[in-house]
């Protein structure tokens, strides 16, 4: 395999799982308006089960990393359990974020959350390995050759990828993507209505919160190893991001923008030249970019590049569009 | 609507006509050292059209808030068909069949007209775990007969045309009307109405009237709040007048025009 073909490998899980995330996101922001800044914590509950269940005991690497659990279950095994362990993370983290505050007050909350799990899992050594984070995570396909292995894995992800977005299309689309939408356009009026807007926000969460968490461990068992340096908050605003340009509640656009901030612009600014007298400054030139796009979509074109579509309806009886016309005359209905 | 202690709370119907469907009993709301509802007591008997009125800052909208659960009482019972809701959430009251509206008409603007109406039918087959499990085949029928019905009422107001209209993009009479509609695919036993006819034509608000009365006529029972007091005299059975967090007077509206500690209440309050 050459390095070109294994870049293009990289970039293809790291799209996969990014779209993962990235709609797991959309269903708790885009679809059911629940600011989660906390997101990545989800991602990295997935990616540290997986590794703490897969990893064996450890003393198996000579005991240079300490962490808990010990198990070695199946890869398929693993990825439904940090499945699982998004989800419950999701809800912990909605049901504390989601008390009765305003949007803006839960998107500080949430980040806050955000950091405080980055500090606690990095300070505890003895817990899934501090800041030095946990190596050698094993790759399902490591027993096959390093060509047929990586093309393999890039077919699994893809395979994910189709599944979850089936999956998603139940919550985003139809009636259930309906009463979410509901909630979020006003959560009032929706509650006055009968929808249960806990309910439904904690069902988003879980939901939301399994997709990270898949996104996690797959993304994980691929690159082998994880620490608190990736997941930083600031990878949520990239999915985040990803979604106000693509379109909010909109998969197909959400997808493409996933595509263009993840792929495009995140990895694109690695080719651009250094500049010798500011190290660093090339790779945070993505950030800013990244930024000033979501600035200037919340201030232009708050719905993204590809709106939110909704189903049209029309009627099968011709008579029953009788009343049509004027569009505010109200009359009784009797 | 009747004071407290005239009608029996039981299930059962008595000698003195229809058991309440609303029973509020000393209902007290605090704001911090502010008592903005100060021990109301009334009754609202179903099937009718009741009124409440006052002047700014009486408690009017804060009552409805508490009864729809938006606020907790601070005390006092509030009885829903029988039943003690006192302490319940908004959504499980609305789906008992006590449903609000509000002052400013709220719509879910993302969604178009007919989805508005749509997402208020209770108890669909497509929010349980067996329709996410199943999909479209366990409750597209009932989606189908959901559809059907919201098209028929969207009909009857005559705005069948804006079906597929987002509702973010309609006029705040139309708004007002979406709303109304969406309440009433609820399958709504009693209506809490804020101020519906605030910032309507006088045609809208002869056809609000006239549509509030049609479903009085179907057996709606109707509570609204409103500060037009013809509108209140034309289609209310029964008022109750509200100042300072208080019931100050109860009656039919024609005999309330003439009572001095109303028109105080207006002038002073």
């Amino acid at each position: 395999m050459t390095g070109l073909e294994f870049y293009g490998v990289v970039l293809l899980v790291y799209l996969g799982t990014d779209l993962l995330a990235a709609w797991g996101l959309n269903l708790e922001f885009g679809v059911t308006g629940v600011a989660n800044l906390a997101y990545i914590v989800v991602i990295a509950a997935g990616a540290y089960t997986y590794a703490v269940l897969t990893l064996g005991p450890d003393t198996s690497f000579g005991g240079f990393q300490q962490y808990v659990a010990g198990l070695h279950l199946p890869f398929a095994l693993a990825v439904v359990a940090a499945a699982v362990v998004g989800a419950v993370v999701g809800v912990v983290i909605g049901v504390t974020g989601l008390k009765r505050i305003r949007q803006d007050y839960q998107a500080m909350v949430m980040l806050v959350i955000s950091l405080m799990a980055a500090t606690v899992v990095g300070a505890d050594t003895g817990f899934l390995g501090g800041q030095s984070g946990l190596s050698l995570i094993p790759n399902p396909f490591s027993g096959l050759s390093a060509g047929v292995g990586d093309w393999a894995y890039v077919g699994m992800v893809a395979f994910a990828c189709v599944v979850g977005y089936l999956v998603m299309r139940r919550f985003t689309g139809g009636p259930m993507g309906r009463a979410l939408r509901a909630v979020r356009d006003d959560e009032h009026a929706a509650a006055a209505m009968g929808v249960s807007v806990v309910k439904m926000r904690l069902l988003s969460q879980a939901v939301g919160g399994a997709f990270g968490g898949v996104s996690g461990a797959l993304l994980v068992a691929f690159i082998g190893g994880w620490s608190p340096g990736a997941w930083a908050y600031v990878e949520t605003l990239a999915l985040l991001t990803a979604i106000i340009v693509g379109g909010l509640g909109n998969d197909f656009g959400v997808s493409l923008g996933t595509f263009v901030i993840t792929v495009l612009l995140l990895q694109g600014v690695q080719f651009l030249p250094e500049i010798r007298a500011h190290t660093g400054l090339t790779e945070a030139l993505g950030w800013i970019v990244l930024g000033s796009l979501t600035i200037a979509f919340l201030a232009v074109r708050p719905q993204g590049v590809f709106r939110e579509r909704r189903p049209r309806y029309h009627i099968s009886d011709p008579a029953a569009d009788e009343g049509g016309g004027a569009g505010t005359a109200m009359t009784p209905p009797v | 609507m009747t004071p407290t202690g005239t009608s029996e709370s039981s299930g059962r119907s008595s000698d003195q006509g229809p058991l309440p469907l609303l029973r509020v009993t000393d209902l007290v709301k605090h704001y911090g050292g502010v008592r903005a509802v100060d021990g109301v007591t009334f009754d609202v008997s179903p099937g009718t059209i009741a009124g409440v009125i006052g002047p700014n800052g009486a408690g009017k909208s804060t009552v409805l808030t508490v009864m729809s659960g938006f606020s907790p009482a601070t005390s006092g019972r509030i009885e829903f068909d029988g039943v003690d809701i006192t302490r319940e959430p908004t959504d499980r009251r609305a789906r008992r069949g006590l449903v609000r509206t509000f002052q400013i008409a709220r719509v879910f603007e993302g969604l178009t007209a007919l989805e508005n109406l749509m997402v208020a039918v209770p108890h669909q087959r497509s929010r349980t775990a067996r329709g996410l499990l199943l999909g479209k085949r366990f409750w597209g029928p009932e989606e189908d007969e959901i559809v059907a019905q919201a098209h028929q009422l969207m009909s009857t107001f005559g705005m069948a045309d804006k079906a597929n209209e987002r509702a973010g993009n309609l006029s705040g009479g139309q708004r007002r009307a979406v709303e109304i509609m969406r309440v009433l695919m609820t399958r709504p036993k009693m209506l809490l109405v804020d101020e519906p006819m605030a910032g309507l034509n006088p045609r809208l608000v002869r056809q609000l009237e006239d549509v509030l009365v049609a479903l009085r006529e179907r057996g709606l029972t109707v509570l609204i709040i409103e500060h037009e007091l013809d509108t209140v005299e034309r289609i209310c059975s029964e008022v109750l007048v509200m100042a300072w967090g208080k019931i100050i007077a109860r009656g039919e509206m024609a005999e309330l025009r003439t009572r001095r500690e109303v028109q105080d209440a207006y002038v002073v309050g």
